[in-house]
């Protein structure tokens, strides 16, 4: 192959990156112009019109290949899961933030974006390092954005943690290729039995993603992150990294090469994960803290949806991953409204449940959705991932299915008590002086939307699926 | 009328949207809208009782129900599950169509007892609008998505309604109430999820309680009775049943599983006392019916002494704690968890009487403890104490409340002529009767009858007769007869309790074929 031809393949392959190329042009043009005018209206309006378009994009489909002489692969799954990705970051756009900073805030976010895309599309090691790491910095900096001390500490928290687990990949990525010679992950498939070379540096592997998916015992770094970061920040830390992580190790399991001690060993994480998020959760003083926390037992039901292979699973997958993005969006939006007027600890909810009555009512909604209580969306998302376990429970026979099953059904009875504690102090507690404080016009109906939203997904669970299948059709026209 | 259970199901739901509209200043209004929707309720389930065919025969659960309405809601595809079918399904048989009717009449005695509640009148109605819906829902479900729907959604308001309007130590209760009914139901979802991956109807799994009675098991699946697979040496039909037994039993609630019911309706205010003794209770009883026996005959044959000794052990131990009470409501709320048992009695005999027992005793329950919370709230509303060593004596400064005391006092220690007595009496009768059930049963079962006349009798003989006396001074002007609210409450209520108990042929009849069959259901299981 000549050169010639190798640059006319590379240029029809960038076709197929209409969308990262859009984001990426939009996220220069967001940095020049913010060089020039503070305008947080220009900066706000360049970022949207950026996602929007890389949307439209995403909208066309491309053709399911691998390309960039394998770089990158192209899924259905990465191809679906960006539109979750791309919808959650525009509606940041929601948060009322001030002018401050606004340009880097939302390059940042831009980056985060990209590097999230690319570890969903990425094949090569080099790229998937790449992209997690492009992720991860854009991440790190974010935790800092609220410019105070404690931002700082888990800003350097979340960085060690951070080198030390890519460092760990990165190992793992040295002991595949040096045991086997494969660079892609799609080479997994003709290894067949590695040996234990390939099964160690596997693990390595998983383990770095693990990190961004935030399981146990590699999610040290949430709750201070989650705490300290701005909440529209928070927002898209708990759900853009997490989720591209989570397709990512879906493409790893996918190629049938995972070890059943290694699939063990990640439910086992996953149980771990639930527990401790549900039990340490229920400590919490702090209202963001606890969410953090429940955000990371919600990793824990993601995590068998993502690594069982099977088509339920991916469609349970994607009901679940879209919900829980409305739920986080939802919640840290809410939390932020109340953190304005300088609400933050569980106790200062009390009795606030008379002052706001729009703003509580859907508190309480997101938080019973979190729960997963009927009629809301997050019932049904985790009405499907209780479905699955007993599916995989009564093929296999295996019991550490329906160990997940028990521990994930006991974990939603315990995260009632966490959850319910901000209804609890607004409507339940009364207080002498009961504090007043007024949302304006348009958080009340962004929140109820959010609400509305919930309700509909409960009794219109056809929406989600409909919406993959449209997307998926996209491609197969291609 | 053809839609008529969908007009009854939703129309208060409706009302509760239309109040969102109205501005919370108008407290009085709520309440009328309130009264005005359990009225249209209560109306159209008098049309129900009148157009349900009674005599219609039945040979299969398929054709047992009547007013069906089947229709679409959740189709989707998912993946190896194939399709993921939930049916807006709902219809009614003898035993859900007394429920039906009772829980109407009830919600619209408990509107009317609401009448003094102002304080944030608007989410108090909008809550008790909600939960009338999904407990008439839990009633005419015959989708177990839908069921589990109505099940669950009885928490949310119930929560809130004890949380915020209820007495002092209400935040304890109402999470307690909470904590333990969400255990019990996901354990129900567990089962729940298994039988739908078991069950089909036609080719595809189905949530259809019909087909699940009917036993329509995919051959091989997990729920199915000819499946040998084994889960830690159990069948997965002993553990899905024991799951079920747990789960309503916690709504029933059984003993040991009783202990929220105290609390809550010591805390509750008390219209919402009427409603959770009256029907929520009912719910529970009504699983064992259509879940536990409906679903799961062969496994209930197998456990029914397991099921009569834990309805025993609740007639007795209910009975015995409300024999220790100082508190009166304490004291009511016992005596439920002591006649429940009965329900359990009954339904472990696995005969025409016992069944039928069961379900009168159910309904009869529901009249008369709905009656006594009121009861306990009349005292409650002129004191605001309901310590029974404060009054003695009463008869003489309210004789007519004193007459309705003693009325349903009697009526709930089973007194001939008295609703209570034909329930009690059928599920003696069955408990006897029952080869597979020891005659210890039938014996510790009128023991708690015996058990029941000492704490009501007491009670009278504390509280109502002898010198008259309260404690405090201040009670003194507020000892004031049945205002006519009141009595507009506890008429009906008495009405009802005297004619089934006279009559009981008014229930029976609807019921009656849909037990017989329900009995020859389960008894070709019996091994």
């Amino acid at each position: 192959m000549n050169l010639h031809e190798e640059l006319s393949e590379i240029i029809v392959n960038l076709g197929s990156l209409k969308v990262e190329s859009t984001l990426i042009l939009g996220a220069i043009t967001l940095l020049i112009v913010g060089l020039l005018r503070k305008s947080s209206w220009l900066i706000k309006s360049i970022f949207g019109a950026t996602i929007l378009l890389a949307s439209y994009f995403n909208w066309q489909g491309f053709a399911m290949t691998e390309i960039l002489s394998g770089s990158l692969s192209l899924s259905t799954e990465a191809h679906i899961f960006a539109f979750v990705l791309l919808i959650s970051c525009l509606l940041i756009l929601l948060f009322k933030r001030s002018s401050e900073h606004a340009t880097e805030f939302y390059f940042f976010i831009l980056s985060l974006l990209i590097g999230s895309m690319f570890m969903m599309k990425a094949n090569s090691f080099l790229v998937t390092f790449l992209s997690i790491e492009l992720t991860s910095f854009s991440a790190y900096i974010l935790t800092n954005f609220a410019f105070k001390k404690s931002g700082f500490e888990a800003g350097i928290k979340y960085l060690l943690f951070g080198a030390i687990s890519t460092a760990i990949m990165l190992f793992g990525f040295g002991i595949i290729y040096g045991a086997t010679g494969a660079f892609f992950i799609s080479d997994f498939l003709a290894i067949g039995d590695g040996g234990i070379a390939f099964d160690t540096g596997l693990v390595f592997i998983i383990f770095g993603l693990l990190f961004k998916a935030s399981i146990v015992p590699f999610h040290i770094w949430v709750p201070a992150t989650y705490q300290s970061a701005p909440n529209d920040a928070t927002a898209i830390l708990s759900i853009v990294p997490k989720l591209a992580a989570f397709v990512l190790l879906q493409r790893i399991f996918q190629t049938e090469v995972v070890d059943g001690w290694i699939m063990q060993l990640c439910l086992t994480l996953g149980i771990l994960t639930i527990v401790f998020g549900t039990f340490s959760a229920l400590r919490q003083s702090n209202a963001r803290r606890m969410i953090s926390f429940g955000a990371i037992a919600h990793s824990g039901f993601l995590l068998p949806l993502a690594l069982l292979n099977s088509d339920t699973a991916s469609e349970a997958f994607w009901w679940y991953a879209a919900v829980y993005a409305v739920m986080n969006v939802a919640i840290f939006f809410l939390l932020d409204e109340y953190e304005k007027h300088s609400v933050i600890e569980l106790k200062d909810y009390q009795g606030l449940g008379n002052a706001n009555t729009t703003a509580s009512i859907a508190i309480s909604i997101v938080l019973v959705s979190l729960i997963g209580l009927p009629p809301l969306a997050g019932f049904t998302a985790k009405f499907f991932m209780f479905g699955l376990l007993w599916e995989f429970f009564t093929l296999n026979g295996e019991i550490l299915y329906l160990v997940y099953l028990s521990i994930a059904v006991f974990a939603t009875v315990i995260s009632l008590f966490f959850y319910l504690r901000i209804p609890y102090q607004m409507f339940l507690v009364k207080t002498e002086t009961p504090l007043s404080i007024e949302f304006s016009l348009s958080t009340k109906i962004i929140v109820t939307l959010f609400s509305i939203v919930l309700l509909l997904l409960f009794f219109v669970p056809q929406i989600l699926t409909v919406m993959q299948q449209l997307l998926t059709s996209h491609i197969a026209h291609e | 009328m053809e839609n008529i259970l969908s007009y009854i199901l939703l129309f208060p739901l409706l009302v509760a949207g239309a109040m969102l509209f109205v501005r919370s200043e108008n407290t009085s209004i709520f309440r009328r809208l309130a009264l005005g929707a359990t009225s249209v309720q209560f109306f159209l389930s008098i049309i129900l009782l009148v157009q349900f065919d009674k005599s219609a025969s039945i040979s299969s659960w398929s054709g047992a129900f009547q007013f069906v309405e089947k229709a679409d809601w959740i189709t989707m595809k998912l993946g190896s599950i194939g399709q993921f079918n939930v049916d807006y399904f709902i219809g009614v048989d003898g035993i859900s169509v007394p429920l039906v009717a009772l829980s109407a009449l009830v919600l619209m005695i408990g509107v009317l007892s609401s009448w003094k509640i102002t304080e944030k009148a608007k989410g108090y109605f909008i809550l008790y609008l909600l939960l009338s819906s999904s407990i008439i829902g839990c009633f005419i479900a015959l989708d177990f998505f839908l069921f589990y729907l109505c099940f669950e959604f009885m928490l949310l308001p119930m929560f809130f309604l004890i949380g915020i309007w209820g007495g002092k130590r209400r935040s304890y209760a109402s999470i307690k109430f909470f904590l333990y009914t969400l255990i019990g139901s996901l354990f129900i979802l567990i089962v729940m999820i298994g039988l739908y991956l078991s069950v089909v109807d036609g080719n595809a799994n189905t949530f259809s309680m019909v087909s699940m009675m009917d036993g329509f098991y995919e051959a091989g699946s997990i729920l199915d009775p000819a499946s040998k697979e084994l889960i830690f040496g159990y069948s997965a039909r002993a553990i899905a049943f024991i799951f079920i037994l747990v789960g309503f039993g916690i709504k029933l609630p059984m003993v040991p599983v009783h202990t929220w019911l105290p609390d809550a309706h010591v805390e509750a205010p008390t219209p919402i006392s009427v409603v959770l003794a009256g029907l929520l209770l009912k719910v529970g009883a009504y699983g064992f019916f259509r879940i536990a026996y409906g679903i799961f005959p062969d496994m209930a044959f197998e456990y029914s002494s397991l099921i009569a000794i834990l309805g025993v052990v609740s007639i007795l131990y209910g009975g015995m704690n409300a024999l220790a009470q100082n508190d009166l409501k304490r004291m009511v709320a016992y005596s439920s968890v002591s006649h429940m048992g009965f329900v359990l009695v009954g339904l472990a005999a696995v005969s025409t009487e016992g069944a039928s027992g069961s379900l009168f005793h159910m309904i009869s329950h529901g009249l008369i403890s709905s009656a006594l919370f009121i009861i306990v709230g009349v005292i409650y509303d002129r004191t605001n104490n309901r310590m029974m060593e404060h009054f003695s004596g009463l008869v003489s400064k309210m004789p007519i409340y004193t007459f309705f005391v003693v009325l349903f006092f009697f009526a709930g220690l089973g007194l001939p002529g008295l609703s209570g007595f034909v329930g009690e009496l059928m599920v003696l009768i069955g408990a006897f009767k029952a080869g597979a059930l020891s005659i210890w049963i039938g014996l510790l079962a009128t023991l708690g009858i015996a058990v029941s006349a000492g704490y009501f009798l007491w009670t009278i003989q504390r509280m109502f007769f002898g010198k008259y006396f309260v404690r405090e001074k201040s009670w003194e002007p507020n000892m004031i007869d049945l205002t006519p609210r009141e009595k507009f409450m506890l008429v009906p209520l008495a009405i009802l309790v005297i004619v089934l108990g006279i009559y009981p042929r008014l229930i029976l009849d609807y019921s009656n074929e849909t037990i017989n069959f329900f009995v020859q259901h389960v008894s070709n299981f019996n091994p």
